[in-house]
């Protein structure tokens, strides 16, 4: 019974640990990231090379790490698609980076024309921009603003996250008053 | 005492720093910060036993140089419960650094470096922490543009975490060739040592030499084959593997060799369809080597059933040759079809596998519905034994969006089992089983999931009929995710990539705290 009051106790202990630890990022829960985006040059699997830099002269780019053996990157990419499509034409660009290593790299473009996706689409087999990104987990996003500052960073994908990422989107568009900006749909939170 | 202190501040302290990112980053116009930590703690309350991990991966760069370090903690209650990387039961520290730097035309990499050649056959030093699996090399790493068309990659460095360790060089020329296609030469000497308990002594030498051959076929004879309507993608890549033997003397054994290819052929359909068919073929023999980690030319799967009983945990590069084709077909944007045939064998000692598996994707309004099913035959050796096993699986899920916020994620999988032991065939009946997985997520966009996962099986080696998980998690902001789970799990092969480990049952709790900044 002492035994039992101890394994309790000890367990409780923990809880209140993980209940302080979330305690100061409820509070800044409505904070956005300001840190610099780190630039990089690659080439995309249709040949084209793209530079991060020259991408945001344009507008914000939504910058997507996934595989081709991640479900939820696979749900997600068609919302994406449709963002890249809607917000294309207003200077955003979704770069979408495959990080597939070695072993699964032939599969990013068959699963990518299958798809029917023409957003752009790196390579990146060596881990090269994840880990000048630190990603850990996939799908781990990053909103960049045109002036290079990481606004958002989302990991994983829920269904619905696309509205979320779209305010963010709409938001950071170049030179566009609230009138002229395209309208949201739905929304979250 | 002063232990679980250290282990409740250090949370605290890094959980602290995150919240005052904006004040690392502001050193100056050209030096920025970037880090992620993840605390993890978990309690078994079957073995009465908690673990706290955490691992804090830092970088800063200035200009062009990089410097970086990954601390990691371990501790546990019992001292025989290693690190999910078996560096050891007690790791308090710092256990990777390195130093970075990048111009327009090189690269170098001192300290912890990374590296691969080719598709992986003959160097891989990678870190896949699905499976906790990790061979970093401690020495140098260097890449160079030599002019537009070719470049130089060399990596010298010995395993730091291992122990017997081996000291590695290797180099790599890329050349890019006229109409994108690419040429690599790869060449990698390794040296292994005994352990140090039995006096260090050198066991082996490996030499590997090779390369590989890359293109697609639209740009070697002009930009579109048959009107845009059909191409194709190559690669193969072959590589030679020399061994000494100095264990007992000095003994070339004989040559082994990898040998690696894959296509991929595009067609556009009338009405909108398209179809893609993918072929990977393998050939290992006498090619065991740490360092590598090629193509598997099996299907990997994602679903938990399919990846327990994987032939991927069991391909030998003693003795393996095999591969997969692959075919997938879009009907429409609503509806997608694949299949795929894997089999594979070995020249000697005939352990034989093969894999039929097939997929339907349907899209309903905003709903997705996924159906699979395989069957998979394999036969393994145990001891000294042969068992057979034949797996029959089928498998759907449903994503379902409620509203703007609120969706819905159901999976169900069925997995029936008929094993043999073909050595002692005439005295022990096949056995069969039956394992099952219904889980369910409840997602509210973007904040948090529930999920709920529960597991059955009358296999009757194990120790209980049913396990239930329960998990919940939560998106803090845009730099924090917390996650919560309780309850059983049943443990098994988990795979990713080509990389298998075997995961323990567990019964408790588990908190998970991931911090981006």
């Amino acid at each position: 019974m002492l035994e039992l009051k101890f394994r309790t106790r000890r367990i409780m202990g923990w809880l209140v640990v993980a209940s302080l630890l979330t305690l100061p990022s409820f509070a800044t829960a409505e904070d956005e990231s300001s840190s610099v985006a780190p630039d990089f040059t690659a080439k995309g699997i249709d040949g084209t090379e793209y530079r991060l830099a020259d991408l945001l002269e344009k507008g914000p780019v939504f910058l997507d790490f996934w595989t081709t053996w991640c479900k939820p990157c696979q749900i997600a990419l068609p919302k994406l698609a449709e963002l890249h499509g809607k917000y294309a034409d207003q200077g955003f660009t979704l770069l979408t980076v495959a990080s597939d290593d070695q072993r699964t790299v032939s599969k990013v473009k068959p699963l990518i024309k299958s798809r029917k996706w023409t957003f752009p689409v790196v390579s990146d087999p060596k881990r090269t921009i994840g880990n000048k990104y630190s990603v850990r987990n996939y799908p781990t996003s990053y909103l960049i603003s045109q002036d290079g500052k990481i606004h958002s960073v989302h990991v994983g994908y829920r269904p619905g996250d696309e509205k979320t990422i779209e305010k963010e989107i709409v938001a950071l568009l170049p030179q566009k008053t609230d009138t002229e900006a395209a309208p949201v749909e739905g929304g979250s939170n | 005492m002063r232990r679980r202190l250290t282990l409740v501040a250090l949370p605290l302290f890094l959980t602290a720093l995150s919240q005052n990112a904006e004040a690392q980053l502001d050193l100056g116009e050209d030096i920025y910060v970037q880090a992620a930590n993840q605390f993890e703690a978990y309690w078994d309350t079957e073995l009465e036993e908690t673990v706290v991990d955490d691992r804090l991966d830092a970088s800063i760069t200035r200009g062009n140089f990089t410097i970086g370090a990954t601390f990691l903690s371990h501790t546990p209650s019992e001292n025989n419960i290693l690190d999910p990387n078996d560096y050891g039961s007690q790791v308090q520290g710092v256990r990777k650094r390195w130093l970075e730097i990048q111009a327009n035309d090189f690269s170098a990499r001192v300290g912890d470096v990374y590296a691969s050649f080719g598709r992986g056959l003959s160097l891989q030093i990678f870190e896949d922490q699905t499976v906790d699996f990790d061979n970093v090399l401690d020495g140098f790493y260097g890449s160079a543009s030599l002019n537009d068309w070719a470049q130089l990659e060399l990596i010298s460095g010995t395993n730091s975490l291992g122990d017997p360790y081996q000291t590695i060089k290797g180099t790599q020329f890329t050349f890019s060739l006229p109409r994108q296609v690419m040429l690599g030469l790869e060449g990698v000497w390794s040296d292994k040592m005994g352990p140090e308990a039995t006096g260090g002594r050198r066991q082996s030498e490996s030499l590997l030499g090779g390369g590989h051959l890359g293109g697609s076929l639209s740009s070697l004879v002009g930009s579109e084959v048959a009107g845009g309507a059909f191409d194709l993608d190559f690669y193969g890549e072959y590589v030679v593997h020399n061994r000494t033997d100095f264990s007992d003397g000095e003994i070339d054994d004989p040559q082994g060799h990898g040998g690696y290819a894959n296509g991929a052929v595009y067609l556009n359909l009338p009405a909108g369809m398209n179809a893609q068919i993918l072929g990977e073929y393998k050939d290992f023999l006498r090619y065991e080597l740490d360092y590598i980690n090629p193509p598997t030319a099996f299907r990997s799967h994602a679903s938990t059933l399919l990846n327990r009983g994987s032939h991927v945990a069991n391909l030998s590069f003693a003795d393996e040759r095999g591969g997969i084709g692959e075919l997938l077909i879009s009907l429409s944007d609503q509806t997608r079809l694949a299949g795929s045939y894997g089999k594979t064998n070995t020249s000697t000692a005939g352990h034989p596998a093969w894999e039929a598996y097939g997929e339907i994707e349907q899209w309903i309004g905003h709903s997705e519905i996924v159906l699979r099913m395989a069957e998979t035959e394999e036969t393994i050796l145990e001891g000294s034994d042969d068992i057979f096993f034949e797996r029959i699986t089928q498998s759907g899920t449903i994503v379902h969006p409620i509203n703007d916020t609120y969706s819905l994620d159901i999976t169900a999988e069925s997995q029936g089992i008929q094993e043999q032991n073909i050595t002692a065939r005439d005295t022990q009946f096949p056995l069969e089983y039956r394992d099952n997985i219904v889980s369910a997520t409840l997602n509210r966009a973007p904040t948090m999931s529930w999920a709920v996962t529960y597991e059955w099986s009358d296999n009757p080696r194990e120790t209980r009929d049913d396990w239930i998980w329960a998990e919940w998690n939560i998106q803090l902001g845009s730099r924090h995710q917390l996650l919560l789970g309780g309850g059983q799990l049943r443990g098994g092969q988990l795979c990713s990539g080509g990389v298998c480990k075997l995961v323990d049952p567990f019964e408790g709790a588990r908190v998970e705290f991931l911090t981006t900044f």
